[in-house]
Order: C-alpha cells, then structure tokens, then sequence
C-alpha cells in the first residue's frame, strides 16, 4: 500500500514537473520572440516619414501611392501592438493584415521611385532603400524566430503527457504566421513583353 | 508453412528500413543547401581565392580577433539555392555563431559566386558600428567595382578592411588576457585530483579532503573566468574521485590512473589554433548586393 501512494505520487510529480516548466520557458521564448516582431515592425514603420519627404521632393503629384503608404501606416497604429497580441487570434489577423498593407504600398512606391532616376541618384533615397532592406530582413528573421519558438510551444502543448499540464494551467496553442494571399501566390505572375 | 515469429519480425523490420530509405530519398530532394563546417576563418568552397590570397586573408582576420576580440568570417560558395541568400546567409550566422557570446560581435561575409550575390550579415552587437547603411556603402562603393572588374581577391580584402577600420573604432570590452579560459581547466583538474590523493594519504577522511578540494578548485575556478555552472562540474567531480580513492585506500596505488587523468586534462587544454565561433548572436542586419 505505501509502495503504491509513492508510485502514484512518482507519477503526478513527473506530469506536473516534467511538463510545467518547460511549458513556461516556452511560453517565455514566444513572448520575447514577439516583443522581437514588434521592435522591427516599429523601427519599419520609423523609416516611412523620412522616406515619404525624400520622395516628395522628387515625385510629388505622386499623391496616391504617397497617400496609400500614409493611410497603412495609420492604420497599423489603430491596431495597439502589445505583448498581448498573440493571446488575441482575431486581433492578431488585423495587425498582420495591417503590416502586409504596408509592405504592399511601399513596394509600390518603391517601384514608383524607379521612374525618378534623380530620386534614384539622390543619397538620402539610397540610404533609406538600405535602411529598409535592411529592416525587411531584420522582419523576415525575427517573425521565423517567433514561428520556431510557437512551433516549439505549440508542439509541446499538444503532445502527451505536458497536454495535461497545458490544459490545468490554461495554456493554449498560439497563433501563427500566415502567409498572405495564398492563393495570389500560388497564380504565376504572367509575364508581358 | 509455419513462419518463425524471428523471420517475421525481421521482415517488418526491413520493410520499415526500405520505406524510410524511401522517405529519406524522396525528401533528400527538397533539402537546403546545409551550412558549410567552420573549418577556419576563410571557407573557399568555390575555388575563387588562391590558398596563398586565404592565408593573407586568415592572417589579417587573426589579428583582427586578437586585438579587438571581434570574429570576421569569410564564406564563398558557387550557390545559395534554392534559398535567396539572405535566408542562407542567417542560418549560417546561427550555426557558426561569429562573435563573442553576450557582446555579438561577428560579422560574415558570404558571396554566392553563379548567384552573382553577397552578403554582410553584422552581429548584433555590432549594428551600431556597422549600420545596415554603412554595410550597403562598403559592398556598393568598395566590394561591388572589384568584383565586376573581376578581381575577386581585392573586393574581399578591401571589404574586409573597411569592415575592420569600422570595428576598431567602436568601443567594444577588451579581449580576456588568457587566451581561453579552458586552458586552465586541465592543469586545475590533475592538481585538485593530486592533492585530494594526498590529503587522503595522510589521514584525512576522504569526505573530508573531497569537499575541501573540491570546493577549492571550484572557486579558484569561477575566479579564473570559467562559467559557473562547469566550475562547480570540476568541483564535484574532483569530490567523487577523491571519495573513490578513499574507498580504494592510499595514493600509491592509483598512480597507474593518475597517467590517464593527464590525458584527459591535456585534451582540454589545447589554446593556441582556431576553436571555431565564440557564440555571437545575430538579428538580421547586414546588406546584401549584386553584381
């Protein structure tokens, strides 16, 4: 009989144990992943002022890619970027959705510049094109970042024994990046001559 | 016919193996390009540099790392795909790790030579030297007319010393006096044994001189810049053998074993030549170029 109480107590131990730590150091490794995203998504959105006057002052009368970039960059501040966001799917989707709006429009604008070759030539232009090439990647690393640490929580919430774990302390699956427009994407491009 | 359960059991066995060789055949195909070992600073796996252009390149690279502490990397290689190389260029910055742990200080400098591309990717700690706009200048203005003249050689040393010029000017924590820590983890490890063997000789319990010794080296350890956690491995580990050689009785008769602690402890200390990336962080910056 006392044999049995130890083993049982052996065994709830190694449920709760084995699996609640590890839980939480995920969970960690998601939030500061995220708070990662955020940081480059921001020093992003930072650029765009500067980058708009330089452009002004070449293309001007190019008021709707100029003011569709404006609008974006409106919009994602409308959607409050916190560390709660992950726990939010609905919200989440809208921040995503707000972030690709302005990679669309400044793609456009970008594309845009390239009829400007003063623009092109102009200095500051060629800087900001680096700072933001630069911080498309720092994006591009840091949300495959936040994919692997989700990955690993996700996975771990989900597989035997710490699902148990997952379910007593509330933990949920989190969610992910998608990727956008799936269907646009997977339609080729077709090219004109 | 009556199948032995053995045969059956083997001839599950080999399904398995076959259908995994499958498997593994069928996916091989999508696979990335892996992340070339860390074999020196200067990986030529293209064939573009002549060995005596690497080790001039190695040369510089080696005092770089001696006098600022901060590691340059250099890799060539015929391709990325099927990745763009900016996406090969971060894997291999998290595998080989250039840099000092905690202050990511490394820099990489990739090219992907039938891809016409290349790549500065900067470690963290050095995004303030180096800015990603700093990073474009030195691959538009330095690298980028070398490589379209031709002249591989000199678009990379160039590169690489105005990458060096930028670093020597920041302000980074200096580079430990010793040149590894783990120098000292051999000849700190035979002593403790040693004296623990001793202490036991003359009469102290062996519980006693383990944890005395133990402790000691532990300490002297942490002082000597070695991390905490393999300090108090050394610590306890220098306790157990001691306790054994208690049970054992008296020093003279593990002489024969004392020979292969040396060994071991001579294994760890190997300082001088190239132990590879220090453990630097990277976050993405850098920039990237075609020609």
């Amino acid at each position: 009989m006392k044999t049995k109480l130890i083993l049982i107590l052996l065994l709830l131990l190694t449920f709760t144990g084995c699996g609640y730590n590890t839980l939480q150091t995920q969970d960690e490794a998601v939030k500061s992943a995220w708070s990662e995203v955020l940081n480059q998504y921001q020093r992003r959105s930072d650029l765009i002022p500067n980058l708009l006057n330089t452009v002004k002052g070449y293309a001007a009368h190019e008021k709707d890619v100029l003011e569709s970039v404006t609008n974006a960059r409106a919009k994602v501040s409308s959607v409050s970027a916190t560390p709660e966001l992950i726990n939010d799917e609905a919200a989440f989707k809208r921040f995503q959705q707000a972030q690709s709006e302005i990679s669309s429009s400044l793609g456009r604008l970008l594309a845009v510049a390239e009829n400007y070759p003063q623009l092109k030539a102009d200095a500051s232009f060629r800087d900001l094109q680096a700072q933001l090439e630069g911080t498309e990647n720092r994006i591009t690393v840091a949300r495959n970042r936040y994919i692997e640490a989700i990955k690993n929580l996700n996975v771990s919430i989900r597989s035997f024994p710490s699902n148990f774990t997952a379910k007593i302390f509330g933990f949920h699956v989190r969610p992910n990046f998608t990727v956008e427009n799936e269907k646009a994407l997977s339609n080729p491009p077709i090219v004109q001559f | 016919m009556k199948i032995s359960s053995r045969a059956k059991g083997l001839f599950f066995v080999g399904l398995f193996l076959i259908s995994a060789l499958l498997i593994f055949l069928q996916l091989s195909g999508f696979a990335l390009l892996g992340v070339p070992a860390l074999k020196q600073r200067v990986n030529d796996l293209s064939g573009t540099l002549t060995s005596a252009q690497i080790e001039n390149l190695e040369a510089k690279l080696n005092r770089l790392e001696r006098e600022k502490g901060s590691q340059i990397f250099v890799l060539i290689v015929p391709t990325s795909a099927p990745e763009e190389l900016s996406q090969f260029s971060i894997r291999v910055a998290e595998e080989w790790k250039a840099g000092r742990k905690g202050i990511d200080d490394g820099v990489i400098l990739i090219v992907a030579r039938s891809d016409r591309a290349l790549r500065i990717e900067v470690g963290r700690g050095l995004e303030g030297a180096i800015p990603d706009v700093l990073a474009k200048r030195i691959i538009e203005q330095i690298i980028l007319p070398q490589f379209r003249a031709g002249d591989f050689y000199a678009g990379i040393e160039k590169g690489i010393n105005a990458i060096a010029a930028l670093i020597a000017s920041e302000p980074l924590p200096k580079n430990s006096g010793a040149s590894e820590p783990t120098v000292f983890i051999g000849p700190l490890f035979i002593v403790g044994i040693i004296v623990a063997g001793l202490l036991t000789a003359i009469g102290l319990s062996s519980t006693l001189s383990g944890i005395l010794v133990g402790g000691t080296a532990a300490l002297l350890a942490i002082l000597l810049a070695i991390p905490i956690w393999f300090s108090i491995l050394l610590g306890l580990i220098i306790f157990l053998i001691a306790l054994g050689r208690g049970s054992g009785g008296g020093f003279s008769r593990r002489s024969g074993s004392g020979g292969s602690y040396r060994g071991a402890g001579g294994g760890w200390s190997s300082g001088g030549g190239f132990m590879g990336g220090d453990g630097g962080g990277f976050s993405g910056g850098g920039a990237s170029g075609k020609w």
